[in-house]
């Protein structure tokens, strides 16, 4: 399938800031999953864009504006096709207690996703539902694929509720959050089951077309989860919709939580507060789009 | 006085020289120096000793500005035992060793920092465990594969060393972040010579002087600009880091600015010093912080000390940083465990120098035999340094360890532990007199393969540095000093370019000017309306007749006019304005809020003007503290009832300005604390004007007849009383109050005075090459004196009846402004205040550089 997005993020300040900077992580990941046909960046007021690829592979793009600005408005506009790919999860014969074995080997490779992160602590709580969800001798495959639909039944899907800086126990305590909140917990489970999990920053289509049904989640960036499969592949589940990533997902990046992989992150001076607007639409497209460009 | 008599320790002389014998039991070089020097101190009178101990001490008041905050708290810090006179001595054999192995770890460290943050083939190879790396949060993902960087990680390093029972040096501890102290040995080497010259007579010892010249050197070698020198800066914490002096006194003999992470801006990936004078280009940093706080980008966003986007300076490969970011990782103590197998991994070497077994507490073997014998051991955090992070399970109580404990069972991977040492003791001689003591010596590694001469030692914990720079001994190396080609330093020696004052000190400088002089006007001018009736008296003639003066009072301290005239609006009771005036914290514009900030401001850049001005400062800052946290005492209430607080305050006001006038080079610093004082004047004056003449009472200027009785107060308010009796010899005529207060050119407080003081300020502050509309500000301040002095007072204060024919005197002018009045001063005070925002433009934040570009593609439309 192929996408065109339009990402517009806009920070309108209470009075004018300056000496603004910021980086960005909006690019689509190039990988054997889907293909970056065009890319660009627009930024208001002007300012060059620097680009850079991070520790774990993603693009970044940053840009400072150090004179006087009332707002500062960016726009990525992505044009991405997403391939089929075979499930590569379901099919497993192995229990958990088999894949953590089987990881050893790449302990080192796979250190940054095996140990708790700012976002995804391994509390007592976490423990406890991963001694629940991922027993040991329990199938690989089917205690994955039963944690995902556990979250997915289990937390209502609420915007509004928490932050990106609401803590995983106020999560767990309320039973509500958004993508990012799933992701960050799924994440905590599987890693204290002693499985490497990892956080895909990217886009979702949400609109039913053509019969497919509508998705929940993306009136922004979607967050999901990677799980290490002992194969040496990263196979990506998305518990706010209780699904394997497939054509509709768009990666933009990875990291070990949301703080590896923010969209925008950034710093000004001068305004003491900020009103920030997001505004992400995902669009298929046919074909003939790309081949025009 | 003999030696043992002097002796406060038990040990006698003859133990003295321990440490310092060859195992064959003859004494080393080093060792007979040290007695020959004992032996000079011992032969000196009490007298004599007295008057070194003195001048030790006068010396180090003269410095005394600088203390750091962990001194100024510490009781001891001025006990006349502190001054140790006695060397530590090494001969030069046994440094020559410590240099070999020194440059043999620095080697190492900087081998071992390149290839984490690149292939990461020492993990892959399972010599060092990955966990340690990966679970330290020094270790920044974000440094990885950084240009420029991975050739070189280590510029300064320091590491501090010991020697065991048997006279081994030990190295117990590395400092590959920053390196810090190496201005201390200096000074102590300064103090030492100048009152204890006997001591240096006929030996030969490694000089410490040329230190800061070496580190540029070395900075310059990082940068290698293709034309002419590298331009750097030394980027700190600021006056609340315990190493404040140390990173002033390097700055300074470095010929380099000391910055904060406000003092910068990165602009298309280059790094820029905000100056007075514009943006200037940054090609080095020498960092006095540790990477997380270096930009809030990229690691720690709660960071207020580092510069958003340095990072992407780095990656461009326009700056380079030293030390190398993120080799704060090459701290960790668990990773110094397995420094043995780092030097054999990367050079195929044995180590020449040895550290004190490390225990790693993540191994639940050494965790159980630590718990078992904890008293034998102390626990120190991995990668957090100084003595919160250690602990000592003899001193604690059962509770507290098994607290304690579980912390370290919860998270093993961050403690180390050690065996506590058996360390060498070495002479030290104070006032109190000689006594032997365990020394931990610093010594600071100048790139990879030079070992500086510059060391520094201490008594007391290893870990006190900060807090002991009184128990610094001096480190004598025995060594003919090398006879150096003339040309080693001439790089050095190129007349610097003049370094421009930094914005944040300029701005500082103006705010304390601005804050003394709010401080000052708001407390005569309460000391003369706090005796006038309040104004709201219904049947008080007089009150209603003062209330332009109370008007004029609210204006002052920052409120609307008919602040004092609205009683069912107004919260303050009429006996709580001198209080709420004078040293009320919760009102921004009281004179003790003035006086704080003006303290805070004065705080931030104190190695911007001499001691003498902080003293003043910080006493008057205290006093008024005092009385302000006393409010409910009696003495409070009749200091501020009999204005014997405000005649204090206006007195030390004075010496304040006084000293800085006497003391301050009259520099670009002094200029804007002259633009500060003037530009609040100026504002100051005028208001005060303008609502003793025509107050805005009700919504509107009120016009009225105005008495001789106001005139003579509003003068006495901005004490003008003397200036008007001096040129006029009269009663107090409206027309000539207006003309002094405005257009005198000779009366300090006059409005044109003012901005002819600012002029001069501007004027000087421009420097020799002004950029392209610099001196818009300049331009804005002769506006102004024009406006002033184009007033014609007989416009305003029409004489009553007449018409305006033939010459007229001021006897025949109104004692009442026409309405035109206020609005004029209206204009200029609008004109005043356009300044605030030229300034900041101009000389602080540079927002007249830093324009959004323009686009010139002729082609496009715009």
């Amino acid at each position: 399938m192929i996408f065109n997005i339009v990402h517009t993020t806009a920070y309108e300040y209470s009075a004018p800031a300056i000496e603004s900077f910021t980086e960005l992580r909006v690019r689509p990941r190039q990988s054997n999953r889907q293909i970056v046909h065009r890319h660009v960046t627009e930024v208001t007021p002007r300012a060059a864009l620097e680009e850079f690829t991070d520790y774990y592979d993603n693009t970044v793009e940053c840009l400072s504006v150090p004179y006087r600005h009332k707002c500062l408005t960016v726009t990525s506009r992505s044009t991405v096709e997403t391939l089929p790919h075979k499930d590569a999860l379901s099919g497993l014969d192995l229990s958990v207690s088999e894949a953590v074995r089987l990881n050893w080997p790449q302990r080192r490779e796979l250190f940054d996703f095996l140990m708790p992160s700012t976002h995804s602590p391994i509390t007592p709580e976490v423990e406890a539902l991963a001694r629940q969800q991922l027993r040991s001798s329990g199938s690989f495959s089917e205690s994955i694929h039963g944690l995902c639909s556990y979250i997915y039944e289990t937390f209502t899907y609420m915007p509004g509720v928490t932050d990106v800086r609401t803590p995983l126990a106020d999560v767990l305590k309320k039973r509500q959050g958004v993508c990012q909140d799933f992701a960050h917990l799924m994440i905590a489970i599987v890693r204290a089951a002693g499985l490497p999990a990892r956080y895909v920053s990217g886009y979702l289509e949400t609109e039913s077309i053509h019969g497919t049904g509508a998705l929940i989640g993306a009136t922004a960036s979607h967050a999901w989860v990677e799980v290490y499969l002992p194969s040496g592949i990263w196979v990506g589940i998305d518990p706010t919709n209780d699904m394997l990533e497939g054509e509709r997902h768009v990666q933009i990046g990875i990291g070990r939580d949301y703080h590896d992989v923010p969209p925008l992150r950034g710093v000004f001076k001068g305004a003491k507060r900020q009103q920030l607007s997001v505004m992400v639409t995902v669009s298929r497209t046919t074909g003939e789009t790309v081949a025009g460009k | 006085m003999s030696v043992a008599a002097s002796s406060s320790s038990s040990s006698g002389p003859a133990s003295i020289g321990q440490g310092q014998r060859q195992s064959q039991g003859t004494v080393s070089p080093s060792g007979s120096v040290a007695l020959q020097i004992q032996k000079t101190l011992g032969s000196l009178s009490l007298e004599q000793l007295d008057r070194i101990f003195s001048m030790a001490e006068e010396m180090r008041e003269e410095e005394g500005n600088y203390q750091s905050p962990s001194e100024s708290a510490q009781s001891d810090w001025r006990s006349p035992g502190g001054f140790d006179l006695m060397p530590l001595i090494i001969g030069g054999d046994e440094w020559a060793r410590i240099e070999a192995g020194l440059a043999q770890r620095v080697k190492a460290w900087n081998l071992f920092l390149r290839d984490i943050y690149s292939g990461q083939e020492i993990l892959k190879a399972e010599v060092v465990p990955y966990e340690i790396v990966y679970a330290d949060p020094n270790f920044h993902r974000g440094c990885a594969r950084l240009p420029g960087v991975t050739a070189s990680y280590l510029q300064l390093s320091a590491f501090d060393l010991q020697q065991d029972a048997r006279g081994q040096w030990l190295v117990v501890e590395d400092h590959l972040g920053v390196a810090e102290g190496a201005s201390y040995a200096l000074k102590k080497r300064q103090i030492l010579r100048q009152i204890a010259p006997r001591l240096f007579e006929g030996l030969e010892i490694l000089p410490v002087e040329d230190f800061a010249a070496q580190v540029m050197d070395i900075l310059q070698e990082l940068v290698r600009l293709p034309d002419g020198r590298a331009r750097a800066v030394l980027l700190a914490q600021g006056s609340s880091d315990d190493f404040y002096l140390d990173h002033a006194a390097l700055a300074r003999q470095m010929g380099v600015s000391i910055v904060q992470g406000s003092d910068l801006v990165v602009l298309d990936s280059r790094l820029y010093l905000k100056t007075i004078g514009g943006v200037e280009v940054v090609d080095v940093v020498l960092r006095r912080l540790s990477t997380s706080y270096l930009d809030p980008v990229i690691f720690d966003p709660s960071s207020r000390y580092g510069v958003p986007g340095l990072l992407s300076c780095v990656r461009k490969g326009t700056l380079a940083v030293a030390n190398g970011l993120g080799s704060d990782l090459a701290n960790n103590r668990a990773l110094a465990a397995h420094l043995p197998q780092i030097i054999e991994y990367y050079m195929g070497e044995r180590p020449l120098l040895h550290s004190p077994q490390i225990y790693e507490l993540r191994d639940v073997d050494v965790r159980e035999e630590v718990a078992d014998n904890r008293d034998a051991y102390v626990i120190r955090h991995a990668w957090k340094r100084g003595s919160a992070h250690e602990w000592v399970a003899r001193n604690m109580p059962t509770n507290d360890w098994n607290r304690f404990w579980a912390q370290v069972e919860a998270a093993p991977r961050e403690f180390v532990a050690h065996k506590f040492p058996t360390q060498n003791q070495q002479p030290c001689w104070t006032s109190g007199g000689s006594r032997l003591m365990p020394v931990t010596v610093r010594a600071f590694a100048l790139g990879h393969d030079r070992i500086s001469s510059s060391a520094l030692a201490w008594t007391g914990p290893a870990s006190s540095l900060a807090q002991t720079t009184e128990r610094i001994k001096d480190v004598w190396i025995l060594r003919a000093v090398p006879s150096q080609p003339a040309a080693v330093h001439a790089q050095a020696e190129e007349a610097p370019k003049r370094l421009r004052l930094t914005s944040r000190v300029a701005e500082s400088l103006f705010w304390m000017g601005r804050y003394a002089e709010r401080a000052e006007v708001t407390v005569r001018s309460l000391r003369i309306v706090q005796t006038l009736p309040w104004p709201t008296l219904t049947d008080n003639v007089t009150a209603r007749l003062r209330q332009p003066l109370w008007a004029a009072m609210a204006a002052i301290s920052g409120h609307r006019a008919d602040f004092f005239l609205r009683p069912g609006v107004n919260p303050v009771k009429q006996r709580e304005i001198p209080f709420y005036l004078l040293l009320d914290r919760k009102h921004a514009g009281s004179v003790f809020s003035c006086l704080m900030s003006c303290r805070q401001n004065a705080e931030n850049i104190r190695e911007h003007f001499p001691p003498e001005v902080w003293s003043v400062l910080n006493h008057l800052y205290l006093k008024v503290a005092v009385y302000a946290d006393q409010t409910e005492e009696e003495e409070v209430r009749l200091v501020l009832e009999d204005r014997s607080l405000h005649q204090e305050i206006i007195t030390q006001l004075d010496e304040l300005t006084g000293a800085l006038e006497k003391h301050m080079l009259h520099n670009d610093a002094w200029h804007f604390w002259q633009l500060g004082v003037y530009a609040e004047r100026s504002l100051m004056t005028m208001l005060t004007l303008k609502e003793g003449l025509a107050p805005e009472i009700g919504g509107s200027p009120r016009i009225e007849p105005v008495s001789s009785t106001n005139l003579d107060l509003l003068l006495q308010m901005l004490a003008g009383q003397y200036a008007y009796r001096s040129l006029y010899h009269a009663r107090p005529v409206a027309a000539r109050v207006a003309r002094l207060l405005l257009q005198d050119q000779e009366f300090p407080r006059s409005a044109l005075f003012c901005l002819e003081g600012m002029r001069r300020a501007l004027t000087a502050t421009m420097g020799d090459r002004p950029a392209k509309g610099a001196d818009t500000p300049l331009k804005h301040c002769s506006r102004v004196i024009t406006e002033l002095n184009f007033i014609d007072m007989a416009n305003y204060f029409p004489p009553s009846g007449g018409s305006a024919s033939g010459a007229l005197g001021d006897d025949d002018l109104s004692d009442m402004p026409t309405a035109e009045f206020p609005q004029k001063l209206h204009e200029l005070n609008d004109l005043l205040l356009d300044f605030n925002v030229l300034i900041s433009d101009h000389y602080l934040d540079h927002q007249v550089i830093l324009r959004e570009p323009e686009l010139f593609d002729l082609s496009s439309t715009r």
